[in-house]
């Protein structure tokens, strides 16, 4: 077993992963309590409650979170009258939003291009704005708990003046904000806890990629994330909820038998080690 | 075929060449694919940086100072200090780089201290003060018990000061012990992600079957010949094509 090709273990976790998105076996999926919770927080938004939705994700994480993103996005939508500011920490992000966006939503009608997209029926500047990058991470995130109109300035990201979105509805600092998302594959969450939890008590929920979630699962058991929607695993989860219509419960045979297999090979390798090593020694 | 198929077409072969590229590492043969891909990610991330950077100045800094330069005169100092970066670049001037770094130092940990305290801290030594009696079912009690124990155990083996011998040292060990449970959870899920980045990355390349999995499958198998064939028989096109 030592002498097999290490070539041949990633090939057959790419096959299987194949074969099992293209065959999935339909295995049983649970559903975690703080998934389950960050479902129901969602759920429970009223008409008139602000939502910021956060995009602290690079390419590099992107298709972990992109079933999150999906469904988490298109159920905050299904909520009636709630108003979403979508705000980006980091420099790739803007791209990413426009895919959910155009993944969820369709152009409003005289429009062909960003940002005047209806997603579930509400409509950009009006139930809606993106405000796209800010450089700065926590020092612009603690500036924006404080004071919306300076840090974030009047025009959205494509230079559109959405002044009267903010003014209309009185939003000017943290506490004005009922529900904070954040996708990450930095820590934004963390920096919204920093300065919008701890000071104005605005709950903060993070969907993160997979080397995070047992960081942000501290955070959570803390107390300090309302809710966490770990990795595609969560997404999972969500979905399933949701009843949204993703690849990340498809995705979720896959993962559990390719984990199964890592788990097999972790076992007869350290099996076959100890018997090379007493052979060795006998020998 | 419309513009807008062209378009999707060459963003899923484009899509398709960098991430196999990127993947062909694994196959510890030198690819001009790797190379390609290598070099186009680092570049790109650069570049878009260095675009959406200039973007936000142009898009937010300059107006709000040509609209009002005297209300927003901090505006204007924070210009000043961050041009002051550049002069990192010349030995002669590389003393005044200080300020800027100096105040964006101070000013981060002034900001992030305070909200550390809470988070990083005092919440977290109170998630650790668990009640032991009086809960629901006994999974609670059984949950409670080890986060209580884990964190006595683990503070025991960053006593640095004392002598490890008697009860002191057994801790120690199921401390360390414990510590190593909670690197391999991290390794677990760091595996994870990593394992969930193919899942996407293949679900959206053979999925739906036509066009993406037919054009997956003919560029996988167009790169894997040409690179066998660079090393069969062109090695010194090869070397060209794969610079260090």
């Amino acid at each position: 077993m030592a002498h097999i090709d290490r070539r041949i273990y990633y090939a057959a976790v790419f096959l299987l992963t194949a074969l099992l998105l293209i065959y999935p076996l339909g295995l049983p999926l649970a559903i975690s309590p703080e998934v389950r919770h960050t479902y129901e927080m969602v759920e429970n938004l009223k008409p008139g409650d602000l939502v910021i939705i956060n995009f602290c994700l690079s390419a590099s994480g992107y298709q972990q979170l992109q079933g999150a993103c999906n469904s988490m996005i298109d159920h905050v939508f299904q909520k009636e009258g709630v108003l979403v500011i979508f705000t980006m920490t980091a420099d790739q992000a803007p791209i990413m939003l426009e895919g959910i966006i155009a993944n969820n939503g369709e152009l409003m009608a005289g429009y062909s291009d960003y940002p005047y997209y209806e997603i579930n029926g509400k409509q950009y500047g009006v139930d809606y704005v993106n405000m796209g990058y800010y450089p700065g991470l926590f020092k612009w995130i603690a500036s924006l708990s404080a004071d919306f109109r300076t840090a974030l300035g009047n025009n959205d990201w494509y230079g559109v003046d959405v002044s009267e979105f903010f003014d209309s509805h009185d939003i000017n600092h943290a506490r004005d904000v009922d529900l904070v998302i954040s996708f990450d594959s930095d820590d934004g969450a963390g920096d919204f806890m920093n300065y919008f939890f701890l000071e104005y008590g605005t709950p903060v929920v993070q969907s993160q990629i997979g080397v995070m979630v047992a960081g942000a699962k501290v955070q959570y058991n803390a107390g300090n994330y309302a809710g966490i929607v770990p990795s595609i695993r969560g997404a999972a989860e969500y979905q399933f909820l949701a009843n949204y219509p993703g690849y990340a419960l498809t995705q979720m045979d896959a993962f559990s038998v390719v984990q199964f297999f890592l788990i097999l090979l972790m076992v007869l390798g350290n099996v076959g080690y100890y018997g090379y090593t007493r052979h060795q020694k006998e020998a | 075929m419309r513009m807008v198929d062209l378009y999707n077409g060459g963003i899923l072969i484009l899509s398709t060449v960098t991430t196999f590229g990127l993947y062909m590492i694994l196959s510890g043969v030198d690819s001009p694919w790797f190379a390609f891909a290598e070099h186009a990610f680092v570049g790109t991330a650069i570049g878009l940086s260095v675009v959406v950077a200039t973007d936000y100045i142009f898009r937010t800094i300059i107006p709000r100072i040509l609209s009002n330069p005297a209300a927003n005169w901090p505006t204007i100092v924070s210009v000043i200090l961050g041009l002051m970066m550049i002069l990192r670049v010349h030995s002669s001037t590389v003393h005044l780089a200080r300020i800027p770094i100096t105040i964006a130092t101070a000013a981060g940990i002034a900001v992030s201290v305070r909200a550390e305290i809470f988070s990083g801290i005092i919440n977290q030594i109170k998630a650790t003060i668990l009640p032991l009696m009086g809960l629901g079912t006994w999974w609670d009690f059984v949950v409670n018990v080890t986060v209580v124990l884990s964190v006595l155990f683990v503070f025991t083996f960053y006593f640095y000061t004392t002598e490890i011998k008697g009860p002191l040292q057994t801790a120690n060990k199921i401390g360390r012990y414990i510590l190593y449970l909670a690197f391999g959870v991290l390794f677990a899920q760091t595996y994870m992600g990593r394992l969930g980045l193919l899942l996407g990355l293949l679900q959206s390349f053979i999925q739906p079957y036509y066009p993406n999995g037919a054009v997956t499958v003919v560029v996988v198998v167009v790169m894997i010949v040409s690179t066998w064939l660079l090393h069969k028989r062109y090695p010194e096109l090869l070397e060209k094509l794969t610079p260090e």
